[in-house]
Order: C-alpha cells, then sequence, then structure tokens
C-alpha cells in the first residue's frame, strides 16, 4: 500500500500507539482485528496523504484505469513465472484494488471485513476484487501463463 | 447456452456458486473455450495469490513498540498525579488559610468589631444548618430517605450489571 518498508514500519508502529490509546473507545461492535486493520487503513491513508501523492485520483473511482499494461513488459522480462509474475504486478495494482487483494489472499479477511476496514460497500468491495483478479487475469492471458495450470 | 461472465468465474473461484450453478458452468464450459482459458487463468492467479509471502516486521519491532507504550503510559500517569496534588494542594491550602483565620480571629486581643460580626454571622448560618439536618432526620423523613436510597441503589445495580454484561461481551469479541 506503502510502497515503501520505512513508511510502512512507521504507520504500523503509529498504528499500534492508537489502537493502545484508543482501546476505551473500541465498542465491540466489530471484531478487534478489523478495528485494528481499520486504524492501520486510516493512519497509511493519512501518511500517503501527506506525502502529497495523488491519492483522490487513486482512491475516489472504481472505473479507474489500470495502468499494470505499462510495466507488464519489464515485470515479464524479469520474471521466470507466473506466480512471480503475478506477485510483482500486484504491488502495481492501483492503491485499493492492492489493499482488497491483499487482505483477503494475504489476511484472509471476508469481503464483509473489508468493506468495514475500508469503509466501502459490500458490492463495491467484491467488484474491486474481481476487478483486480481480472486485471491480472487478462495480463496473464496475453503470455499465455494459464497453461502453467496444466 | 448460458453466457460466462467474468462474474459467474469470478464467484466459481470464491465458491459462491451453489451445486446446480457449477454443474452449468462445466457443462457450458465445454463449448466455450474462451471462456475456459480465462478461467484457468483466474485459477492461476487465485493459486499465485494464496501464495504471496507475508512479510513479517523487523527483528525488535514489538520490543520497540512496547517500550513506547509504556513510555507513553508512565506521561499518562504522572499527568494525572500532577492534577491530583495540586487539587489535593490547594484543599490543604485553603484549610489551612480558614483554620489560620479563625485562630488569629479567637486569639486576637482586640477584636474589631467586623470581625465579632462576621463571627456571628457565620455561627448563625451553622446554627440554622443543624437545625435543617434534625428536621430532615425526624423519623417520618427517614423512611423516605431510606426509600429513596433503596431506589438509587437498585437503579445503580441495575446499570452496573448491565455494564459489566457489555464487557464481558467486549472480551469475547476480543478472544
Amino acid at each position: 500500500m506503502l510502497k515503501n518498508e520505512m513508511d510502512a514500519e512507521e504507520v504500523l508502529q503509529d498504528s499500534f500507539l492508537k489502537a493502545f490509546n484508543s482501546l476505551k473507545d473500541f465498542r465491540g461492535d466489530a471484531k478487534f482485528s478489523t478495528w485494528f486493520y481499520k486504524i492501520v487503513f486510516n493512519s497509511a491513508l493519512t501518511t500517503i496523504a501527506s506525502k502529497k501523492r495523488k491519492i483522490e485520483q487513486e482512491m475516489s473511482s472504481y472505473d479507474e484505469a489500470f495502468e499494470l499494461g505499462y510495466n507488464d513488459n519489464r515485470i515479464y522480462a524479469t520474471t521466470e513465472n507466473a506466480q512471480g509474475y503475478v506477485l510483482k504486478l500486484v504491488d502495481k495494482l492501483p492503491l485499493r484494488n492492492a489493499l482488497v487483494t491483499i487482505l483477503f489472499y494475504v489476511d484472509g479477511l471476508s469481503l464483509n471485513e473489508i468493506s468495514q476496514v475500508m469503509g466501502t460497500s459490500l458490492v463495491n468491495t467484491k467488484v474491486l476484487l474481481h476487478r483486480s483478479r481480472n486485471a491480472l487475469r487478462d495480463l496473464l492471458l496475453k503470455h499465455n501463463y494459464q497453461e502453467e495450470l496444466l | 447456452m448460458k453466457k460466462i461472465t467474468d462474474e459467474i468465474l469470478n464467484d466459481y473461484i470464491d465458491n459462491q456458486l451453489d451445486g446446480a450453478s457449477i454443474q452449468e458452468l462445466k457443462m457450458d464450459l465445454y463449448n466455450n473455450e474462451e471462456a475456459l482459458k480465462k478461467l484457468k487463468a483466474l485459477k492461476v492467479v487465485d493459486n499465485s495469490l494464496k501464495n504471496i509471502e507475508v512479510i513479517h516486521a523487523p527483528e525488535g519491532f514489538t520490543n520497540r513498540i512496547m517500550s513506547i507504550i509504556v513510555k507513553s503510559s508512565r506521561k499518562a500517569v504522572s499527568k494525572v498525579s500532577y492534577f491530583f496534588v495540586s487539587v489535593i494542594g490547594l484543599f490543604t491550602a485553603l484549610i489551612l488559610a480558614v483554620m489560620g483565620f479563625a485562630y488569629y480571629s479567637t486569639t486576637s486581643s482586640t477584636p474589631s468589631t467586623e470581625k465579632v460580626y462576621s463571627l456571628n454571622k457565620i455561627s448563625e448560618y451553622l446554627s440554622q444548618f443543624v437545625s435543617i439536618l434534625q428536621n430532615v432526620f425526624k423519623n417520618q423523613n427517614i423512611t423516605t430517605i431510606g426509600m429513596i436510597l433503596t431506589v438509587l441503589l437498585l437503579i445503580s445495580g441495575y446499570y452496573l450489571l448491565e455494564s459489566h454484561k457489555e464487557f464481558k461481551n467486549k472480551l469475547k469479541n476480543l478472544s
């Protein structure tokens, strides 16, 4: 999400402190992990905003054009198999798409939990996940990587 | 033949289709090579994403966080104690001032008429206050006060029980 290890570490540290100091505000409406993910998510957004990235452009629209194709040739040239290729492309997904994908696959959150963390509707969260996968799928098809499944 | 949409394929990957829909999809895929390719590619994406390596926090990160938390909580505690000390100090100063004034007024060999007047006023107010208290604690009033206190005690007991239940629920959610 932050594309920078130091920023990620700083945000994580900040999130732990915020969570500790706001424990009394935890009402128990959602799971504790969802509440904590939300703190991390908001802290990361604040960091990104403070770095004056074009967050609004990245975040507001679900119809944004993926720029995966721009990085495709370079990534394809430096990877040996489909898995490595997909993993490198995830990093190039738009912010929200990458986040939904990581929360779903790495952290094992349900779509419902992800929608709570990101403050989006369940339908939009599902759309974000499907679009991310479809974008990755289309690039795999371009290079015939689907044959690796056989 | 039903059109195989991206949504159907994604739902299949996420195990969101029921048995009948899966059978229907499998039948449709026999005659739809394009959709079959898409499904294979989606499976590769899904498998790859499931194998994303989790990046762990750097070594010593937990200790660093804990030391920061301990420091910040110490600060909070010291803030509270400063406040407590200052309030207690203020009260002590007030009590000492009143006692000093009383001592000065009673021991002063030549009390001025003003001081005598103010002391008389204070003792008058005190005796009024004592007589009000005596009226309040007469037999018939004690019963009323006891009832009111009992009701208040029951209400506060109820709220205490509710907050305990809420706290238990929070603990359950945490685990």
